[in-house]
């Protein structure tokens, strides 16, 4: 069974703006973006399931299960920020460079840049 | 070391007599006016794809709010602050749970805009065409909105008696159904690009409410948010295992493959839900559906952090055991906070539970709205106007009214039906249902090739089957005292959710389903050899270009 992404429909063109470039960092930015947060959630779930370790005190009445969860929370949120700005960069870095076999005069029009908030 | 089982008991009145004038007045203006603005925001026009998508003309930001906005529903409102009120630690995992799920749809987000579908069906017809994967589509649909239009009414019924003082079973149906036509009145008229706007006024307006309450809680312990979680620890029910894992009674004897089972099913499950993928399938492009995710993230991330400050508070100032005196669950674990907070004559009080009250009717208005629209979006569009006859576009937005209606009604009757049961158990259900059904589907259908109609259904159908017959067999349906029907026992599954079985199998049955070659007899036979033996046989079928409409 491989594992790949899905191409394009039969009878349409590929689906515009996939933002994958030829090097692959799109995908490189994703997996980082798993990892980050697949670890401290694998450890937050594994913690979950222990009546014991989740209720060690940690800072005053703050327990390891509390102390985790917050910090699960911080690194999602900062691994979202991370990855939306360098989906954009990656984006931008794939515009820029030249389309080798796109349509006439495709290479030299001026590159889109991402749609703004 | 697990809470009582605290039932709804004593009608409690917890604005007063002096205050309830005041704020059931303020609570009846802000509705009517609610209302009015909601009409204004009905639209004129009479093409679906406007009233579906909004013609994809929603921006990032715009769409980023209100995405967020559907993450805040009268039960994420009530029911997370009460389960973080009373069950301390595991209402606080739950939460965390919450706001990962959305980086599952932040991961398909793109994937889901480029596909050009907006429902389940247009979803489900990447890899299979035809009208039975549309149908399996709407028949997922509804196994995941009904459920929850259930809880929500439900919900929205008790707050609301809590807030005239008549906490009796016979004021809160009847709140239920007021406040059930009232939404109906909305949905009827409601499209996205309307819906949205409301759903963005909620954001400022919730995050406001939250905050203030938070904040004259934390002055009631002298600015110190140190004093104000061991008062809510010292509140708590069982103050040693308030901040660890198993004060939750339903879950708290089922061992950690039940806990493993339900971080699988809020974090998949809150992530698939019809209405999300709906929202995010009216975005202009793949990246601005991508921003608009990540603007969500961060929103969401600040409503429940408000959320747990809330729950804590409510501990902190209301306790535990008189939370649980009102509902089980600690619905009204908001609304006494609020009513808490200050002194019993003053105005600001009144203000505060006013504020309170209409972020929960906001909420109700809203998620109800959202969710059924979702569902009715999904059953015109895949179902009736695929039937032999087209409906055309005006015929089609009749249907999608008149199924609007449909739904508002039959949820409202079920939970007006229901009242007298705890049904909370829904709301597990409806996520593990989206968690498998939708999920491995949604996977196999963006990355696999050799993903098709066999393996589609099998895993829809097989996964739908396992969720139902998985939950009708758990400690939620008997053989526990806060079962649907504890007399009974009948609870061989062991679990309170159905997702550590049923995910897998649906992942599985996926897979099973693309690759077992079908079983053919005689003519098939001999055309499937002769198509293998001169190369011509495809592995999967292709769907036609039609189904990339969505």
């Amino acid at each position: 069974m491989h594992f790949r992404s899905t191409p394009a429909p039969p009878g349409r063109p590929p689906a515009p703006g996939t933002g994958d470039g030829p090097d692959g960092a799109p995908r490189r930015v994703r997996r980082a973006f798993l990892a980050v947060n697949g670890a401290p959630l694998a450890v937050g779930i594994v913690l979950s399931c222990s009546t014991e370790a989740t209720g060690v005190d940690v800072v005053g009445r703050l327990t390891l299960g509390v102390v985790w969860g917050v910090l699960q929370l911080g690194v999602f949120l900062a691994s979202v920020w991370w990855y939306e700005d360098r989906c954009a960069r990656v984006r931008h870095h794939v515009e820029l460079s030249p389309a080798p076999l796109g349509p006439a005069g495709a290479a030299d029009a001026p590159p889109m840049r991402e749609a703004g908030w | 070391m697990t809470t009582p089982l605290l039932l709804s008991s004593a009608p409690l009145d917890p604005v007063g007599s002096a205050a309830r004038a005041p704020v059931i007045t303020a609570f009846l203006v802000f509705i009517g006016l609610c209302l009015l603005w909601v009409f204004t925001l009905a639209s004129p026009d009479e093409r679906p794809e406007s009233l579906y998508i909004a013609d994809r003309s929603l921006t990032p930001l715009f769409n980023g709010f209100a995405l967020a906005g559907e993450y805040i529903t009268v039960v994420t409102l009530f029911t997370a602050t009460g389960a973080i009120a009373l069950f301390g630690y595991d209402g606080f995992a739950s939460a965390v749970d919450s706001v990962i799920a959305l980086g599952a749809l932040l991961l398909l987000a793109r994937k889901v805009r480029e596909s050009g579908c907006f429902t389940l069906g247009g979803l489900f017809s990447l890899r299979a065409s035809g009208p039975g994967v549309r149908t399996a589509a709407a028949v997922v649909t509804l196994f995941i909105t009904v459920p929850l239009l259930v809880v929500q009414l439900r919900a929205a019924g008790i707050s609301a008696a809590l807030l005239i003082g008549m906490s009796t079973d016979t004021a809160q149906v009847a709140c239920t159904v007021l406040m059930g036509l009232l939404v109906a009145c909305f949905a009827a008229v409601a499209d996205l690009r309307g819906a949205s706007f409301v759903q963005i006024a909620k954001v400022p307006v919730t995050f406001l409410a939250l905050s203030v309450i938070t904040l004259l809680a934390l002055r009631k312990f002298s600015w110190s948010p140190g004093d104000l979680l061991t008062a809510a620890v010292e509140q708590s029910t069982d103050p040693d295992g308030y901040l660890s894992r198993g004060l939750w009674a339903h879950t708290a004897g089922l061992g950690p493959l039940n806990t493993i089972s339900d971080h699988i099913i809020v974090i998949l499950g809150m992530a698939m839900m019809p209405h999300l993928l709906l929202r995010v399938a009216a975005s202009g492009s793949g990246r601005s559906a991508r921003r608009s995710t990540s603007i969500a993230v961060g929103l969401t991330g600040v409503f429940y952090l408000l959320l747990i400050a809330t729950g804590f508070a409510a501990a902190a100032v209301v306790g535990s055991g008189q939370i649980g005196a009102v509902d089980a669950n600690g619905q009204a674990a908001p609304i006494l906070l609020a009513s808490g907070v200050l002194g019993h004559a003053s105005t600001a009080r009144v203000v505060v539970i006013t504020v309170v009250a209409c972020v929960a009717f906001l909420a109700v208005l809203t998620g109800v709205t959202s969710v059924t629209f979702a569902a009715a979006v999904s059953l015109t569009h895949d179902v009736l106007a695929r039937t032999k006859r087209p409906l055309g576009a005006t015929g089609e937005v009749r249907a999608l009214r008149t199924t609007v209606a449909v739904l508002c009604v039959g949820g409202l009757a079920l939970s007006a039906a229901v009242h007298d049961y705890p049904v909370e158990f829904l709301v597990t259900f409806s996520l593990g249902t989206a968690a498998t059904c939708v999920f491995p589907a949604l996977i196999y259908s963006f990355f696999w090739p050799g993903f098709n109609r066999r393996g589609l259904l099998w895993s829809v159908y097989g996964g739908l089957f396992l969720c139902t017959a998985l939950t009708f067999f758990s400690p939620t349906v008997s053989g526990t005292d806060f079962a649907l029907w504890p007399e009974a026992s009948f609870d061989w599954y062991p679990f309170h959710t159905s997702g550590l079985v049923s995910v897998p199998a649906a992942f599985l049955l996926g897979w099973l389903g693309s690759t077992r070659q079908p079983a053919l007899s005689g003519r098939g036979t001999r055309r499937a050899a002769s198509q293998r033996t001169s190369g011509s046989g495809t592995r999967h079928e292709a769907p036609p270009a039609s189904v990339w409409r969505g």
